[in-house]
């Protein structure tokens, strides 16, 4: 019987360094040398790359014939293939370097060699035979096979549902329900940048007991926050052995937590671009090694750009929007009062001494209760946000709507005095159960 | 005992320790298996290591007398590894006593390996006391192999 051919796509779970990869080269005196592999990386069905950091007697060997034998296992069957390879070009900047190096400060940070791991070059190699090692004596029976899931049909169904939606709200509920309902992806969240870009924040979330919006991640720290400073997606497909990794987070940052599984085996996450620039990062997480493959991180890809483009142009509609303004009733003046205190060096709220949100939102609602309490003004559009100067927008009049959104969820999370309710479209209205004591921390703000 | 192989490298390389092997083809490729358990017997200065011709067969069919040999030892629990190099001396079939040997390797390391929590599924293909075929070879340099920057570093060598 002719067995079928081995694609190098098929062995990509062999590629992710649970069990470490072996390379076997030959030096000048015919002598075999072995060193171990953290990662094969994946470049196309004929090329894989390695990457080149302390394995010096390999290197000199493969400069001087050029060729050079890998096995791979895979993690989950135990399966083993021999991969001939021809040494090709070594690189040093470039898409697939810094997809390597990115992937390695990851994989460091996970295993605590922060800085050990550093890439030099990423060394392309042709693969020219690929055989199956066959086991004399298998010590279990080969798990079943998954069964095909059709990633292309899902994604482009999640993307019809993006499309079809107007509203930036709806938008990122269609990309979640999605990607929970099509994809089955059990565990996930979208978090945005504020304006410079040094903070990720929790918009959205699904399968968690709790939905913890306006919790952050810094860039840069863990999988979210390397995924945001590299604008590249990083997929982690078992993480038996490392350490947790997602919410590797610092200093007052965690004053809402990031909700999170107990025990993550498996971690994905993809940036959002669009228009050349990060909009956000969708992360998704499971308990079952190798939940994700990288055509989930293929259709993740296409999914989050998607999100990306869908609400930054959801945005700009709704700046053009005028919406007609209507007064609504007035709030009861014998309800209760609440202490509502905002701490100018970082645009910090507490309602009744908890923290509620910072940055960006914080000071949108710091505008909008501050004009309440000066002119009774209970309804804002969004052209009238972005036009007032002294809310200090102009970094990112293409994301209001998301920053509404994320103080909104927050505001309906906390379940306080104080919420945001959308009339139509453009437009916020404020909505309160009492009436706010302000307290401003720091140096009085001139509003006009 | 030789100042190559010192008795605690003796000890470790016949413990429980995961084993590659590699040889080199008529094409100048180095071919790649895995071990079933290895020893070093100081009488004759040589390493025994126990291979699965079956599994391995491009190891093995490239292990002749006089050929070249490399071969790595792992101790899972820390990933202590030493690389050892070294010119064939001999290859037979294992003997009886020699494939018990190799298959209470086997069961050691199925121990081990599942308290680390590597399933045997993940093994299934690497470890076989079947088949066994004895390489016996005259080792001439011991490497540090263990990750990091230092993987690679030379310990030992007998000088020409």
């Amino acid at each position: 019987m002719t067995r079928p051919v081995i694609r190098l796509g098929d062995l990509r779970n062999s590629f992710e360094g649970v069990i470490p990869s072996i390379i076997g080269t030959i030096d000048d005196d015919g002598m075999p040398n072995i060193s171990y592999l953290s990662h094969v990386y994946y470049i196309d069905e004929t090329h894989v790359a390695l990457s080149n950091q302390f394995f010096s007697k390999t290197a000199a060997n493969v400069r001087r014939l050029g060729v050079a034998t890998v096995m791979v296992v895979d993690a989950l069957s135990g399966a083993q293939h021999l991969l001939d390879l021809q040494f090709e070009q070594s690189c040093d900047s470039g898409e697939v370097f810094e997809r390597i190096s990115t992937h390695l400060d990851v994989m460091s940070h996970l295993r605590g060699h922060e800085g050990l791991m550093k890439l030099k070059s990423a060394d392309i190699y042709r693969v020219t035979q690929i055989r199956e090692v066959l086991a004399a004596a298998p010590l279990a029976p080969p798990p079943e096979p998954r069964p095909h899931r059709d990633r292309i049909s899902h994604a482009a169904r999640i993307i019809s549902a993006i499309g079809a939606e107007a509203d930036s709200d709806t938008i990122l509920d269609a990309a979640l329900d999605g990607l929970r309902d099509e994809m089955a992806f059990r565990n996930l969240m979208v978090l945005l940048p504020n304006e410079d870009e040094t903070v990720l924040t929790m918009v959205a979330s699904r399968g968690y007991d709790r939905y913890g919006t306006g919790a952050e991640v810094p860039v840069g720290t863990g999988v979210i926050g390397m995924t945001a400073a590299s604008k590249r997606p990083v997929l982690i497909a078992d993480l038996t052995r490392a350490r947790r990794y997602a919410r590797a987070i610092t200093g007052d940052t965690a004053q809402i937590p990031l909700p999170g599984l107990e025990a993550p085996q498996c971690q994905m996450a993809v940036p959002m671009m669009a228009k050349g620039r990060l909009r956000g990062v969708i992360f998704a997480e499971s308990e079952l090694s190798f939940a994700f493959t990288h055509e989930d991180e293929a259709a993740l890809g296409l999914i989050a750009n998607q999100l990306a483009s869908c609400l930054l142009l959801a945005d700009l509609q709704a700046q053009a929007v005028q919406p007609s303004i209507a007064l609504p009733p007035a709030p009861d003046t014998d309800s209760r009062r609440f202490r509502f205190r905002y701490f100018l060096h970082d645009d910090s709220v507490f309602i009744d001494n908890e923290y509620l949100i910072r940055g960006v939102p914080g000071r949108l609602l710091y505008y909008f209760v501050r004009k309440f309490t000066e002119s009774g003004q209970r309804d804002f559009s969004n052209r009238e946000i972005r036009r007032d100067s002294s809310l200090r927008l102009p970094d990112f009049k293409d994301n209001l709507e998301t920053r509404l959104i994320l103080l909104r969820r927050r505001l309906d999370e906390k379940a306080g005095p104080l919420r945001l309710s959308r009339p139509e479209r453009g437009q916020v209205r404020l909505e309160f159960d009492g009436l706010p004591d302000i307290e401003v921390v720091g140096a009085a703000p001139a509003l006009p | 005992m030789s100042t190559l192989i010192s008795s605690e490298l003796a000890d470790f390389i016949s413990g429980p320790v995961m084993m590659v092997v590699s040889t080199r083809d008529q094409r100048f490729r180095a071919t790649i298996g895995r071990g079933t358990g290895a020893l070093y017997d100081e009488a004759t200065g040589l390493i025994d290591l126990f291979v699965c011709r079956a599994q391995w067969p491009d190891v093995v069919e490239n292990a002749a007398p006089g050929g070249k040999i490399a071969a790595t030892f792992v101790r899972p629990t820390d990933y202590l590894c030493y690389q050892i190099k070294g010119v064939i001396e001999d290859i037979t079939p294992a003997t009886e006593a020699e494939a018990a040997r190799g298959q209470l390797y086997v069961e050691r390391m199925l121990t081990l390996m599942e308290a680390l929590e590597v399933r045997r599924a993940q093994l299934s293909h690497s470890l076989c006391a079947r088949d066994l075929m004895r390489i016996g070879f005259h080792p001439s340099d011991v490497f540090l192999q263990s990750p990091g920057p230092h993987a690679g570093e030379r310990l030992a060598g007998v000088t020409a």
